[in-house]
């Protein structure tokens, strides 16, 4: 195996020129079953590892890990921090990082619904395309492919003003997660409308984005239309052995009135203090 | 990458085989997998592959000694049936070896497994010409007066494949010594049947063979099977060099074991609360290949039907030939699958009797002299129960869970028993040599292997309690079949009762003929040392250098009659999500008896590490296979296992009771907890919430299935009630 180290933009895309591969999280991708002929190691990037704060935005290196996210988001995003405990064991988190758990997709993710309702946002370089370039995260598009590396990933700070909230069902802690959800809202002070926003993965092969934008006393009610719109849009369960359609469906459901019942109680509670 | 490498060559000490194989220059060997089973593989381009730089030998099943053998590394002659070559000309499996490969480098094995083009000729019918309809065995076992018709369905259970998942995987290196003679150094349980099952396969003597055993960096009945070393002894042979291969965790969930699955049915016949018989039957898929097929499903029954107390036992069943991975030995071996059934049964029995599971039990249990080998009526006395009254440790049990007290809602407890053997009952033979060295240590030889269960520290134990020195003083040398210390093996919870009893012996000669020594050396004041005024360095000087020259050897042998049973009480305390199904494990309590604890912390890891296992069995773990044989669950992402945050709270209640036969009084350990873990969770989850899950594991799924069926059955009687 060749294996270089790049540290700047320059020798980076002279890599992927050459052919190699910038392998993000999925440690076995190195192992016997999976030769990787060219790897390019991006760990000494200038702020790899790091969460810089700017005036607007928190930027997260590619290899920063979930352990280090989660020590962060306590003081910054507290419904994240809660999200990412639930991810996995600390061992994981502290070998994980946010860029390979993101860009090795799987319909089951559970980073992606906390990280996609955060607006999160990814600097992009490819191959053919050396200049960096901001894409909102997103689970298909341009992200994704042969010869992408991932510079960066940065959470606008606006974020602070929404709460989140996750729920993970699965089989076991590390593996056969079943259904993740997350939501988040924020409450209009102008004209108290409510926006909520609520990604469920592991029903569908896409995780399914709902996004509703009422008066509290609606608000349940315009979800559940809505996810029962994505249910009718024949899109298909996935159907596998960790768990059946149904079973997905009706978890999903469960998911979906608990994240629900949580953020109510933040309305009643919001509603008595104004 | 280069640099760790190196750092680690220098620093690091071989204890596994996995290290030896890093440190050891030579040829990497590859298997050729199948992907298409049942069928008679070709590989239309053998010659190119064989010419391709790199490549040393392409070996396919037409190569290979024709002669059959099993990989179940069980004592001579086994019960399991030779149906297998090195390279079978019919592959069964999905990843069989078609071709085994050695390579210069992975790259070289590589570039050669890609251009491999196999033509697949495929096969119907039966997977072995000599079992028509796939049955490898069958039988029907009825002891005792029949008092009747059994009736009713009883309580049919379903288990499921599970993988050892041990840390280590198979890895094993072979090379030609000059002379000729081959050696293999592996991970396993068992040198000693290696080395007799290689040479059959290379039909060579035995005694042209060493084995080296490594330690062991888990093995849990994963390393009782002889997998990859015939595949590289071959290809040093063929080859004349160094090879070496080590499994890939894909491999492990392929070529490696699984747990037997099987369909389970318990019925009973009461007489008011007394039971007048039991009938148990069995269905179990042994894979594509049988070993240990007969013996396992023979132990579904052995390793519980003495627990209840009967006039008469009726045991059915059958081992099937199926495609899918190879079952073979698992910790339990066979205990979990029947404890499973059966006590999931009285569960159910004492539910419609209207009775507490706990004194329904109590009420019947095997007492003190009865007999364990109740399926032999002619040999049922040779082996009887000896221990702590039972009852006595389900009520320490139950008192610790908190059994009568009021359950929070939608939580439940659930009880369940299981017993073990101490080695294989009658079939377990241990040579251990004890030697006193010049500079006063003591070396410790034996066909035993440490794979992480302690065994090391136990039989140090042993001999220094007999010897009557400090364990620091002892060396343990495992596992090379030339230090002439024969042993059966480390499975079966053998080591510290079998190979423990011959280690007792040998020391005990040790201390006889250090005594004899030391009355024939001059007297010297006992202040001085403790042999009669002599260190024991100054013996171990005296024996070699002395006037006497009498050097000090002890050879213990045990071929033991008895096997005392180990009991393990487990209550289960779960909660269930009554929206999703998922099951809560709050708290387990374990009640173990293994005689005498002769290192309670190591017992206590013991416990641990097999109620561990047992939850995984009961929760998550499951092998799944698809109808062509695939294994679905090929990584670590795929299989779900439990991790150490999702243990629950245990207990361990620990009796001591030393056993008259048992080394220092102790009885085995090492797989007795693992069975009642999954009927103990199934009782909770129906004391919970009214639903049983019949079928493992028990997920949440299967959980919420159950309620949803059963909120309709309610529903259903509420509508027919209405309408009447």
């Amino acid at each position: 195996m060749q294996w270089i180290e790049a540290s700047t933009l320059d020798e980076l895309q002279s890599a992927l020129v050459q052919g190699y591969r910038v392998i993000g999280g999925g440690t076995g991708l190195l192992g016997d079953e999976n030769p990787v002929e060219k790897v390019v190691d991006i760990r000494r990037f200038p702020d790899a590892n790091q969460i810089v704060e700017y005036p607007s935005r928190w930027q997260l290196g590619p290899v920063v890990t979930l352990t280090h996210l989660q020590a962060w988001a306590k003081n910054h995003v507290p419904g994240l921090a809660d999200g990412l405990n639930r991810l996995g064991t600390p061992v994981l988190r502290n070998l994980a990082t946010v860029a390979g758990r993101l860009a090795n997709r799987e319909p089951t993710s559970d980073l992606y619904p906390m990280m996609r309702l955060l607006g999160t946002e990814v600097l992009v370089m490819s191959r053919e395309d050396p200049q960096p370039r901001w894409m909102l995260l997103e689970y298909e598009g341009p992200l994704y492919g042969a010869n992408r590396v991932w510079l960066a990933l940065r959470i606008p700070r606006s974020t602070k003003r929404r709460r989140m909230v996750f729920e993970k069902i699965t089989k076991a802690r590390l593996n056969g997660s079943i259904v993740n959800g997350a939501v988040s809202w924020q409450q209009s002070v102008a004209n108290g409308q409510i926006h909520v926003q609520m990604v469920i993965s592991g029903v569908f092969e896409i995780p399914c984005h709902l996004s509703v934008c009422s008066k509290p006393l609606d608000l349940a009610t315009k979800i559940r239309a809505q996810w029962q719109a994505f249910q009718q849009m024949g899109w298909v369960p996935i159907d596998d052995f960790r768990a059946s359609a149904a079973y997905r469906a009706h978890v999903a459901g469960v998911v979906l009135e608990r994240l629900l019942k949580t953020q109510s109680g933040f309305f009643e509670s919001s509603l008595e203090e104004a | 990458m280069e640099r760790v490498e190196r750092r680690w060559s220098l620093s690091a000490q071989a204890r596994y085989a996995v290290d030896w194989i890093d440190r050891t220059p030579g040829l990497v060997a590859g298997v050729l997998e199948a992907h298409r089973v049942p069928a008679v593989p070709h590989v239309t381009n053998l010659e190119e592959l064989r010419g391709l730089p790199g490549i040393h030998a392409v070996v396919t099943a037409t190569e290979v000694p024709a002669t059959r053998f099993t990989t179940a590394g069980q004592p001579h002659k086994e019960p399991s049936p030779y149906d297998m070559a090195i390279i079978n000309r019919v592959v069964r499996y999905m990843g069989e070896p078609v071709a085994l490969i050695a390579a210069q480098t992975q790259d070289d094995l590589r570039r050669c497994l890609d251009r491999a083009i196999v033509e697949y000729h495929g096969l119907d019918g039966p997977l072995h010409a000599s079992c028509p309809d796939n049955v490898l065995a069958r039988w029907s076992t009825h002891i005792g007066e029949s008092m009747g018709p059994i009736a009713g369905d009883g309580t049919m259970v379903t288990v499921q494949r599970q993988s050892h998942l041990q840390l280590e995987p198979h890895a094993s290196m072979a090379m030609i010594e000059p002379g000729g003679r081959l050696v293999l150094w592996t991970t396993t349980q068992v040198p000693y049947h290696v080395r007799r099952i290689v040479a059959r396969a290379l039909e060579c003597p035995a005694s042209q063979i060493r084995v080296v055993a490594t330690d062991v960096g888990g093995g849990f009945g994963s390393k009782q099977e002889v997998i990859v070393e015939p595949w590289v002894a071959l290809l040093a042979r063929l080859t004349g060099r160094v090879v070496k291969m080590q499994l890939s965790r894909r491999q492990e969930f392929l070529l490696g074991r699984t747990r037997h699955s099987a369909t389970l049915r318990v019925a009973s016949l009461w007489n008011g609360q007394n039971l007048s018989a039991m009938h148990l039957e069995v269905d179990v898929i042994t894979g594509p290949y049988g070993g240990h097929g007969s013996s396992v499903a023979h132990n579904m029954a052995l390793k519980t039907l003495p627990f209840y107390r009967c006039p008469r036992y009726e045991f059915d069943g059958q081992v099937r030939y199926a495609v899918g991975p190879v079952a073979g030995a698992f910790r339990g071996y066979g205990g979990p699958q029947g404890a499973m059934a059966v006590e999931t049964h009285w569960d159910e029995v004492a539910r419609r009797m209207g009775m507490d599971p706990a004194a329904l039990r109590i009420g019947s249990l095997m007492q003190e002299g009865d007999p364990l080998d109740v399926l032999d009526p002619i040999n049922d006395r040779r082996r009887v129960f000896r221990g702590d009254p039972i009852q006595d440790l389900i009520q320490k049990c139950l008192d610790a869970a908190e059994w009568s007290a009021p359950r929070g809602l939608n939580e439940g407890l659930g009880l369940a028993l299981s017993m073990q053997a101490s080695g294989v009952p009658q079939a377990e033979l241990a040579m251990v040599r004890v030697v006193l060295q010049e500079d006063g240590m003591l070396w410790v030889t034996t066909g035993a292997v440490d794979m992480g269960q302690g065994a090391r520290e136990v039989l140090r134990s042993i001999v220094a309690d007999a010897v009557g020195i400090s364990p620091r003083g002892i060396r343990i040398v495992p596992g090379d079949t030339d230090l002439e210390a024969f042993d059966y093996g480390t499975y079966a919870s053998s080591t510290t009762f079998v190979t423990g009893s011959a280690a007792q012996k040998a020391a005990q000669q040790v201390k006889r003929q250090l005594q004899d020594l030391v009355d024939i050396l001059p007297w010297r004041s006992k202040s001085q040392g403790p042999w009669g005024g002599y260190t024991i360095e100054e013996l171990a000087e005296a024996s070699f250098y002395g006037p006497h020259r009498r050097p000090v050897v002890g050879l213990g042998v045990a071929a033991p009659e008895q096997s005392p049973a180990p009991v393990a009480v487990l209550v289960a305390h779960v909660h269930v999500d009554s929206d999703i199904g998922q099951v809560t494990v709050q708290r387990l309590v374990a009640g173990v008896d293994v005689g005498h604890p002769i290192n309670p912390i190591a017992v206590q890891g013991q416990i641990e590490g097999a109620l561990a296992q047992g939850l995984g069995y009961a929760l998550c773990e499951e092998v799944h296979v698809s109808d062509e044989g695939h294994v679905l669950t090929q990584s670590l992402r795929d299989y779900a296992y439990l991790s150490a945050m999702e243990m629950p709270p245990i207990t361990v209640i620990l009796t001591d009771t030393p056993d008259p036969d048992g080394p220092m009084g102790a009885k085995s350990a090492g797989e007795v907890a693992v069975a009642p873990v999954a009927p103990a969770i199934a009782n909770a989850i129906y004391d919970a919430v009214g639903v049983r899950v019949r079928d493992l594991p028990i997920t949440a799924q299967k959980v919420w299935q159950q309620m949803a069926q059963s909120q309709k059955s309610w529903a259903t009687c509420e509508l027919i009630k209405q309408q009447d």
